[in-house]
């Protein structure tokens, strides 16, 4: 059943990206672009003092968690995509290898990042300016950063299910029904996670393609 | 003239019909009244000439089992059962089982052979072993039946030996006869000396039998006594209790339905050979009897005697939904989709398996956690009651006796789940004809090989002679000169096949044919406190661990595979490496729960504060402040 939601998961995923690159909505020199603005090189860090410091930081586990997020998508995903069932032998190996530096990068992530991603009186006028325009049946602007928040403040949330159902699988506590619905509640919620990622970069394109978001 | 054309085809048709309906008329004992009392089995003995066994018969005859059972039961019926349809083509051949195995010291053979078509496995005929022969070296742990009584498996040159030795019957006492003095081990002897017809009835408690069909030549008559131009051998001969017959000529035999668990160990025993428990004492046995139940408990069948044998996805005929209860999950793990309930049959308990991660049960068989010897670093020998005759008068009790078999040894199966083995390698003469290899004849390799291969087991050890590569070699070329040029004599052993290059030197080459032949095991089942993962992942998920790493030893008289080993991953089809990294992985569990837990810990935490940081600007909002 989950190899068969997955398979339809990034089918309709593909079909996506092969329409974004259609459009002309996703080129290499955006791309470029994209990645030179979202990552700190060696040289700028090293240059940041005081407060700069925790930009680089939240930059830094920014990026690491989301390379180790795609790494583990890519080694727990294709697996199940092909044979179906359990992950087993080097794919299972390389995902739990992973996935606890993924956590600790997360966990800091969350640290760094929540404060600059907190909800505040602007998004509460956004949303009643959203339901006025609904109302008046106008067309909403999108608030890039309102929608990053949701999407920081969703992952944040559905990271729990994800990692916990995994570590709680580790001790006795759970029985062979208990350990099923872990595994499930694992599969879906990383799923869940997938597409959050993926709205996440939706947003950064549309940020890109159009400055008067930033 | 026409009307008397539809008269004959009308008669022959009713004649037809009545043969059918005698055969499937039901006997007074094959169908149960529903009454759980066990029946009194007060009978007349039946010869083979079905004729009442009298006390003043002169000779007197054994009784048949044929005959004598078959009176009240449905012997057709029966013989079709999973214990004597080993020869039936009809028959399935099933999951890869116990073979025997057929064991020549002097010529470095060790081979196994069934008449079932279980891969890895040769017909007795392959290696010119007849049916008699076969009955003879193997038929002390048979049942009788089957091979041992139909026609079809007799060769030419041994017809006269049938008539003197006679069938060999099913022997429904063996399993059913449940008194003390039923001497299971005088059937075996009595079937080595071809006494087939007399065995059964030598085995019962109220009969003697001395003599020896063997001895006796070809042209004998079992009604004419001895033989006169052989007065010193004995043929075979009856002796009766006569207190045991009551006035009306019959005899008590204490049938039971629910077999007693001795009557099914005498042929199926295993001994785990193991330096540090050498008592019988320091062995538990398997937890379903030691609680009390009996192996009809689970392996049950009906008239036809098709036993279940309570692996996964035994196919079955008949009666599947019922055969699924009987295997391990059917009885012990809940299944809410049968309209009626039918798991924890006699109380099973249903196991809790906390904290073991589904893909266990996804990959492993139950046996894997619960059967067999718990894994050692070294995959210990075992000896089984087919393999070396345990529990017969005279047995060689050596541990380092021949056949070698192995246990437990974890092999993929081809259903794809790793299950607990015993395990053999072939070691045997054979020879390449148009890239197929076959088994030599023991007849023709034996006179050949006795040249060669000085035995000195002077001690009667009886485990394998020292073969080393120049023996085997001078052999190869002996059995080369008697044999067509068109075939090349090859010697299997340790896994490899040998054969001479031009330069006369041995050549070492892999075959599917070499691979060791192994059979899944069940028994003995383990406490759950005492199976694999009881103690944590450890058990299996260590770079030590038994179950990936264990070393099975390269089984050969050749001295090149001496103190040579194996690892079990090996057949089960996993990557060493990635299995080792795995494993190495485990070693750092602790850490990467203590980083995930206080990674979790810390994003729950923030999660909690801004989630009570927005109830509280709710709260001011709902209090109408900014």
């Amino acid at each position: 059943m989950y190899q068969i939601v997955v398979i339809i998961f990034f089918v309709i995923m593909a079909g996506w990206v092969f329409w974004t690159v259609k459009s002309g909505n996703f080129t290499t020199p955006k791309l470029k672009i994209l990645l030179q603005k979202t990552l700190v090189s060696k040289k700028e860090f090293i240059k940041l003092k005081g407060k700069s410091y925790s930009y680089a930081l939240r930059i830094l586990f920014y990026q690491i968690t989301l390379a180790l997020f795609f790494l583990l998508a890519v080694s727990g995903f294709v697996p199940i995509m092909i044979t179906g069932g359990h992950l087993s032998g080097i794919p299972l190996i390389i995902h739990v290898t992973i996935a606890p530096f993924f956590c600790v990068s997360l966990a800091l992530s969350v640290l760094f990042w929540v404060y600059f991603l907190r909800f505040d009186s602007k998004d509460w006028d956004y949303i009643k300016g959203l339901n006025q325009k609904r109302k008046k049946k106008h067309k909403a602007i999108l608030d890039i950063n309102f929608w990053q928040k949701v999407n920081f403040w969703t992952f944040a949330t559905i990271s729990l299910p994800a990692i916990t159902s995994i570590i709680l699988g580790m001790y006795p506590i759970f029985g062979t029904s208990g350990q099923e619905i872990l595994i499930e509640l694992h599969r879906y919620s990383t799923l869940l996670l997938f597409i959050v990622v993926l709205f996440h970069i939706y947003l950064l394109f549309i940020k890109l393609n159009n400055e008067s978001y930033i | 003239m026409m009307s008397n054309q539809i008269f004959l085809l009308v008669l022959i048709y009713l004649l037809l019909c009545s043969m059918v309906w005698a055969q499937e008329e039901e006997l007074i004992g094959d169908v149960s009244d529903g009454s759980r009392a066990t029946p009194v089995h007060l009978i007349q003995l039946i010869d083979h000439d079905s004729s009442v066994v009298r006390l003043d018969d002169q000779p007197l005859m054994p009784y048949s089992t044929k005959i004598t059972c078959g009176k009240c039961h449905n012997y057709d019926k029966i013989s079709t059962g999973l214990h004597f349809n080993a020869g039936d083509s009809a028959a399935s051949a099933g999951r890869p089982g116990h073979p025997w195995i057929y064991v020549d010291q002097q010529s470095g053979t060790q081979i196994p052979l069934s008449y079932r078509d279980w891969p890895g496995t040769y017909l007795p005929q392959e290696i010119g072993i007849s049916t008699l022969n076969f009955l003879e070296t193997f038929g002390r742990h048979m049942p009788g039946g089957g091979v041992g009584e139909k026609e079809q498996f007799r060769s030419l040159e041994n017809l006269f030996r049938w008539q003197v030795s006679g069938d060999l019957q099913i022997n429904c006492l063996s399993c059913h006869d449940a008194e003390f003095a039923y001497d299971r081990s005088e059937y075996a002897l009595q079937v080595a000396r071809q006494n087939f017809r007399w065995a059964a009835t030598a085995a019962s408690a109220f009969v003697w039998v001395r003599g020896s069909a063997k001895d006796m030549p070809d042209n004998y008559d079992i009604y004419f006594g001895r033989v006169p131009d052989q007065p010193q051998k004995m043929p075979p001969q009856v002796f009766y209790d006569k207190s045991r017959f009551n006035y009306k000529n019959e005899v008590f035999f204490d049938i039971v339905k629910n077999i007693p668990n001795e009557n099914c160990y005498f042929c199926h025993s295993t001994k785990i050979v193991d330096s540090t428990r050498t008592q019988r004492w320091h062995f538990d046995g398997d937890v379903h009897i030691e609680s009390g139940m009996f192996c009809v408990d689970c392996h049950r069948h009906g008239l036809d005697h098709k036993m279940v044998r309570g692996y996964e996805n035994e196919q079955r005929n008949t009666d599947k939904s019922m055969t699924v209860t009987l295997t391990c999950q059917g009885c012990h793990l809940p299944n809410n989709d049968e309209p009626v309930p039918k798991v924890g049959r006699l109380g099973a308990p249903q196991p809790l398996h906390l904290g073991i991660p589904t893909v266990h049960f996804d990959r492993l068989t139950c046996t894997t956690c619960h059967s067999g010897e718990w894994p050692k670093q070294q995959v210990l020998p075992i000896r089984t009651s087919a393999a070396h005759a345990l529990g017969m008068h005279g047995v060689i009790k050596s541990e380092q006796a021949l056949p070698h078999i192995y246990s437990p040894v974890f092999i993929k199966q081809s259903d794809g789940k790793i299950a607990p083995h015993n395990l053999v390698w072939p070691s045997f003469w054979a020879k390449v004809i148009n890239d197929s290899i076959v088994p030599l004849e023991m007849e023709f390799i034996s006179p050949i090989v006795q040249k060669f291969i000085v035995n000195d087991d002077t001690l009667g050890i009886r485990s394998w002679l020292d073969l080393n590569s120049g023996v085997i070699i001078k052999i190869l070329d002996s059995l080369a000169l008697n044999m067509s040029s068109e075939s090349e004599p090859v010697y299997i052993s340790g896994g490899f096949i040998y054969r001479r290059d031009d330069d006369n030197h041995l050549l070492q080459e892999t075959h599917k044919i070499a691979q060791p032949y192994s059979w899944a095991i069940a028994h003995d089942v383990r406490p759950a406190r005492q199976s694999l993962g009881a103690r944590g992942c450890d058990d299996c998920h260590s770079t030590s661990s038994p179950f990936y790493f264990a070393q099975l030893g390269i089984d050969s008289p050749m001295g090149i595979h001496k103190n040579k080993t194996r690892a079990v991953i090996e057949f089960q089809e996993k990557n060493i490496i990635a299995a080792w990294v795995f494993s190495f992985s485990f070693f750092f569990r602790p850490l990467l729960k203590v980083f995930i837990i206080s990674s979790c810990l810390l994003i729950a935490g923030v999660l909690i504060l801004y989630s009570f940081k927005g109830l509280a600007k709710i709260t001011q909002a709902a209090a109408g402040k900014k």
